[in-house]
């Protein structure tokens, strides 16, 4: 009787712990499945803070994709390596909303079990403006991040992330702090490794970039990228260093994601490598972190949709309109076959603006040729290997020899000018090369109507530090494009009249 | 008693036939499995005309010679360290033609699984840039122009020689590509990738040049006669 019911107690007990085990293993195996982004109904919101599918997935143990940790890590680090950003990440020229943990460019999701973070559209393609150093920035989505200093962005995260300060407990105190919660389950995964696991996933991905992040390269500064160097080395593991130096040097400016459709069919990218729009976004994803298997094509589409008939905005301050009409004229007989004219804001495309959207060879454009290098058809034979046995395989990648005429629509407001951004204003564009400023600060948002274009001579205001940008460094030069400079003043300045209205 | 001995008996053969049946269904289930996974052949794409066929045309010889597709595709990525230079299958002297998946010079056969196997083309081209900042041109030689075939061989041994070689490493890479199928995963994991590694193996028995004859007897005759008279009819 008594061992029968102590046999009784055992099998109940082994019963209970075999259920506990069972409800355990299956609440880890849903939590690893959901796969399930922060989503915004508002198309605007969706570009700012929703997915394109650059957080990590697949597997907890061999992350693939992603360039950031989990959310929980990315917002304490700031607080962890205070010296490292002071200021934060608006310092570096993220833009941080009101009422918002994370800037814009960063979405939210949860894979694997843990609230991921990836960058977006947004964070390269959204700027701000302001009329005056004391007015309140005006957030303008579509426009390049000019303020964003993604290279040195990239740094800090690493560098942070592999910081001896950055561990379990410090990442959980901070928590409180941030307002992020965490679910329980990610909170185990914190006590079982999560933090180890994400150094390693960290140290491979520096040991691939590494060559461009620190000084070995000049300065990207704020508003730049190099597009496809570190496609070189985190889609295909090529050893950078094994690179000639040169070809590193692939810095240029962040573009603005405006009217894509009458832009469908052109030579894209600065170099005009790729004429497909949908090709080309899916290869600016990669860059932000998604890869073949964790892209999001729903999230992207949602995006293309709504940038396929954006329009820039309008020049907010007063415009001289008959001066405008005598620029037009200008305008026609100097710049529109390659560049089209004002109302391709609104999808229009001049008949005589025969090449617009088609490469000039480098030995007439002249400006300066390492973006053009950095591109080589070694890189588009690997590239054609990418999304392979699916029909978003890349096949409209080339190897061009100079660079693309590219649309002017909301030029305003898409300074520094030429593709590496060496000059500031249109004023100094229309200036002979030799006369064009040889040093200048980027990333200051106040507007210029004087010159069109940024404020350039301000080394630093309101808690950010400018971007010093010396012409004399190589990726640099401002030579080249020296249309229109032999015009007269007047004739200049009724230029800069019409471009306003673009 | 007698009852009891024939309900036994009769259990007995009932055991049996289920164990029959489990039998059945197991060896059908894994000769579909090993039939589906690993012989079934399925008809290449039709080259559009001779020159395709030359370029990327399959000899026959990718049951005998063919590297699995998704091994092909990731080595270049997880042992960069034995090419040459950065560049992948390029940095060994491959051309590549715009849009083109796979290098000229290799054909793609699925017989079970997709396998990629080089071709005479991989050889038999010609190169040339006329001018600084123009397109490279590219264009059929009768003579060898090119010694990537043999690096080629040489890039497979050394992979299949590194220790890295390994299912772990190489399905971690093909995860960043691609979502193989369960079975999928199963057959590269348990059965392509080790005899992929072996075979390459064998090779290093021999000195690594490519040899016509050996090439030829790999390959469907009909095939290398149509990539002959395309080759001659070359000026």
């Amino acid at each position: 009787m008594l061992a029968g019911s102590r046999q009784t107690v055992v099998r109940r007990t082994l019963l209970v712990v075999a259920a506990v085990a069972v409800l355990v293993g299956v609440w880890a195996v849903i939590s690893l499945a959901i796969d399930r982004p922060v989503t915004y109904a508002d198309v605007r919101d969706h570009f700012k803070y929703g997915s394109i599918g650059s957080e990590p997935g697949v597997s907890l143990l061999n992350p693939v994709g992603g360039i950031l940790p989990p959310r929980a890590v990315f917002t304490a680090l700031p607080s962890i390596c205070p010296e490292k950003l002071p200021g934060g990440y608006a310092s570096l020229g993220f833009i941080v909303e009101p009422g918002h943990v994370l800037p814009v460019g960063v979405s939210v999701r949860r894979r694997l079990g843990i609230d991921h973070v990836g960058l977006n559209c947004a964070a390269c393609h959204t700027g701000t403006v302001r009329d005056a150093p004391d007015a309140p920035p005006r957030i303008v989505l579509g426009m390049p991040a000019h303020q964003l200093d993604l290279q040195r962005f990239v740094e800090f995260v690493t560098e942070c992330t592999l910081d001896a300060r950055t561990t379990k407990a410090a990442v959980l105190a901070q928590l409180s702090k941030t307002g992020v919660h965490i679910s329980l389950f990610e909170r185990m995964l914190f006590q079982f490794g999560l933090i180890p696991r994400l150094k390693q996933t960290v140290l491979q991905l520096r040991n691939r970039i590494g060559p461009l992040l620190g000084n070995e390269v000049p300065a990207w500064g704020r508003g730049r990228v190099d597009t496809f160097n570190p496609y070189k080395a985190v889609q295909f593991n090529w050893n950078l260093a094994q690179l000639p130096h040169e070809e590193l040097i692939g810095a240029s400016d962040f573009p603005s994601l405006w009217n894509q459709k009458p832009r469908a069919g052109m030579h894209l990218h600065w170099d005009g490598d790729n004429d497909s729009v949908d090709e080309r976004n899916l290869s600016a994803a990669l860059g932000a972190g998604v890869t073949p298997v964790t892209v999001d094509h729903d999230g992207i589409r949602r995006v293309r949709e709504w940038i396929w008939t954006l329009q820039p905005p309008k020049y907010p301050y007063a415009i001289d309109s008959a001066l405008a009409t005598q620029g037009a004229d200008t305008y026609r007989t100097t710049c529109l076959a390659c560049h089209a004219d004002h109302r391709f804001r609104d999808g229009i495309i001049d008949p005589g603006a025969t090449r617009v959207g088609q490469v000039v060879a480098i030995a007439d454009i002249r400006t300066d040729r390492h973006r053009l290098d950095s591109y080589t058809e070694t890189f588009a034979e690997n590239q054609y290997q990418l999304f392979p046995d699916s029909p978003y395989r890349f096949t409209h990648f080339r190897k061009t020899y100079g660079y693309a005429n590219h649309p002017l629509d909301g030029i305003w407001l898409r300074g520094p000018y030429l593709h590496n951004g060496s000059v500031p204003t249109l004023a100094d564009l229309l200036e002979p090369a030799d006369q064009r400023p040889a040093a200048f600060y980027r990333g200051n948002d106040v507007f210029d109507r004087e010159r069109v274009g940024f404020v350039s001579d301000v080394p630093a205001a309101g808690g950010r530090t400018f971007f010093r940008y010396d012409t004399a460094v190589p990726g640099n030069s401002n030579q080249g494009h020296e249309y229109g400079t032999t015009l007269s003043p007047d004739a200049k300045r009724a230029l800069l009249e019409y471009l306003k209205t673009f | 008693m007698a009852e009891i001995g024939l309900q036994n008996g009769w259990r007995t053969v009932q055991r049996r036939r289920w164990i029959a049946i489990a039998v059945a269904v197991v060896v059908v289930v894994g000769g579909v499995f090993t039939w589906v996974e690993f012989f079934r052949r399925v008809p290449p794409p039709a080259m559009a005309s001779d020159e395709e066929n030359f370029e990327y045309g399959s000899l026959g010889n990718e049951r005998a010679d063919g590297i699995p597709y998704w091994l092909w595709l990731v080595l270049p990525r997880v042992f960069p360290e034995h090419l040459p230079a950065p560049g992948g299958y390029a940095a060994i002297g491959f051309l590549s033609q715009p849009g083109r998946e796979l290098p000229i010079g290799f054909s793609k056969a699925t017989i079970g699984y997709e396998r990629v196997a080089l071709n005479c083309a991989g050889c038999h081209m010609a190169s040339a840039r006329l001018q600084p900042d123009t397109p490279l041109l590219i264009t059929p030689s009768r003579q060898p122009q090119t010694h990537a075939s043999e690096a080629y061989l040489r890039f497979l041994i050394a992979c299949a020689s590194d220790p890295r070689f390994t299912a772990q490493t190489l399905m971690a890479e093909i995860a960043k590509n691609y979502h193989l199928s369960a079975s999928e995963r199963l057959a590269y994991r348990l059965a392509i990738i080790p005899a992929t590694r072996r075979a390459i193996l064998r090779l290093t028995d021999r000195p690594v040049l490519i040899d016509h004859d050996t090439m030829k007897q790999h390959a469907d005759a009909s095939k290398v006669t149509r990539v002959d008279t395309y080759l001659h009819s070359l000026h």
